[in-house]
């Protein structure tokens, strides 16, 4: 299971991650995350929104409040092209930190 | 009212006053309702899905805290908020006759110096000139605190508004004496008391506006 502190720091581009595949909102953001990570990645799931919120601030992501087919009114999320961008970039940091961390494996198995 | 839709009711209630807005409650009350019907074609009843449901958006004060970093406004912006007070205050103070300078002059500038040396030599002989002025950039210039310093930083700013006062109570102590030293001289007895004054305004404006606000950033940020 991941760290409290490793779900926060990579909930952002996982968010945009699941955007990038198209609008969406958030119960099935999460349904989603939770499924792919095959529940290894627990969270809160209050804490999504504002991450959400603060995405859309940034210009990350755009919202825009629609009736849902259950005849609720929800929010649709959908990434912007600032967030397509931002989210290569921390892709390829992500990446960085995977390979390095692959490379370093070998070494602390063998001390 | 049916017992799941009275707990939803009660959790919009506690999201409410704690000061979201219509909207946030809306789309978490969506999220809920999402999350009920999933777990009622689960199985579950009603209740026992609206009970699991509201657990597992998790403990109101922490989203609620989340939410708060929303509104989170930058140092500088605080500053500008702080300008607006001190602007609003010189023209109160030209309004009732007073010429802005006194706030310049050697009546007003005196208690300043006061507090801000008992405050900024108390935290620098308390936590160093390197602890101080790292609260100092985070706070003032938004630079983020990390996890682990942020309960350092928390400390200064909780210490340097007790200073602040501290600085205040000295001032008034020192002003008190000297307004007794004058009594005979009543042309001396006014600008005395006018420090005493404006230098509490200074205390204030320092430790609720300044190490407060520098508080509520860092907390925000950290949690």
């Amino acid at each position: 299971m991941a760290s409290r502190k490793l779900v926060a720091a990579s909930s952002a581009p996982i968010l945009m991650s699941v955007l990038a595949a198209g609008e969406s909102y958030g119960y099935a953001i999460i349904s989603r995350v939770r499924a792919v990570s095959g529940g290894e990645l627990q969270w809160t799931e209050g804490m999504l929104y504002p991450v959400l919120h603060r995405l859309e601030q940034q210009g990350l992501v755009e919202a825009t409040w629609r009736t849902a087919e259950t005849g609720r009114q929800r929010r649709y999320y959908r990434l912007t092209s600032a967030g397509k961008k931002a989210l290569a970039e921390e892709r390829a940091a992500w990446d960085r930190v995977h390979d390095t961390l692959q490379a370093l494996t070998p070494e602390v198995s063998r001390a | 009212m049916r017992d799941h839709e009275a707990m939803l009711a009660a959790f919009a209630a506690q999201l409410a006053r704690r000061g979201l807005g219509e909207h946030q409650i809306a789309e978490l009350l969506d999220h809920l309702h999402c999350s009920i019907e999933q777990r009622i074609d689960a199985g579950d009843s009603p209740v026992v899905a609206t009970r699991a449901a509201i657990a597992a958006v998790g403990d109101v004060a922490d989203v609620t805290r989340e939410y708060q970093k929303e509104g989170l406004m930058h140092p500088l912006q605080k500053l500008l908020g702080i300008a607006f007070v001190f602007l609003v205050f010189v023209v109160a103070l030209n309004l009732q006759g007073a010429h802005m300078t006194v706030l310049v002059s050697e009546v007003a500038v005196i208690p300043l110096l006061m507090i801000t040396g008992v405050t900024l030599g108390g935290l620098v002989a308390s936590f160093g000139v390197q602890r101080t002025a790292r609260m100092f950039s985070v706070s003032v210039l938004g630079r983020r605190a990390s996890l682990d310093e942020a309960p350092l930083l928390l400390q200064v700013c909780l210490r340097g508004q007790r200073l602040a006062w501290t600085g205040c109570v000295l001032m008034v102590t020192t002003s008190a004496m000297h307004i007794c030293s004058v009594l005979d001289n009543p042309a001396m007895i006014g600008p005395a008391i006018a420090w005493t004054l404006i230098g509490v305004v200074y205390a204030a404006l320092i430790a609720d506006l300044g190490f407060g606000s520098a508080e509520r950033w860092i907390t925000l940020q950290a949690a």
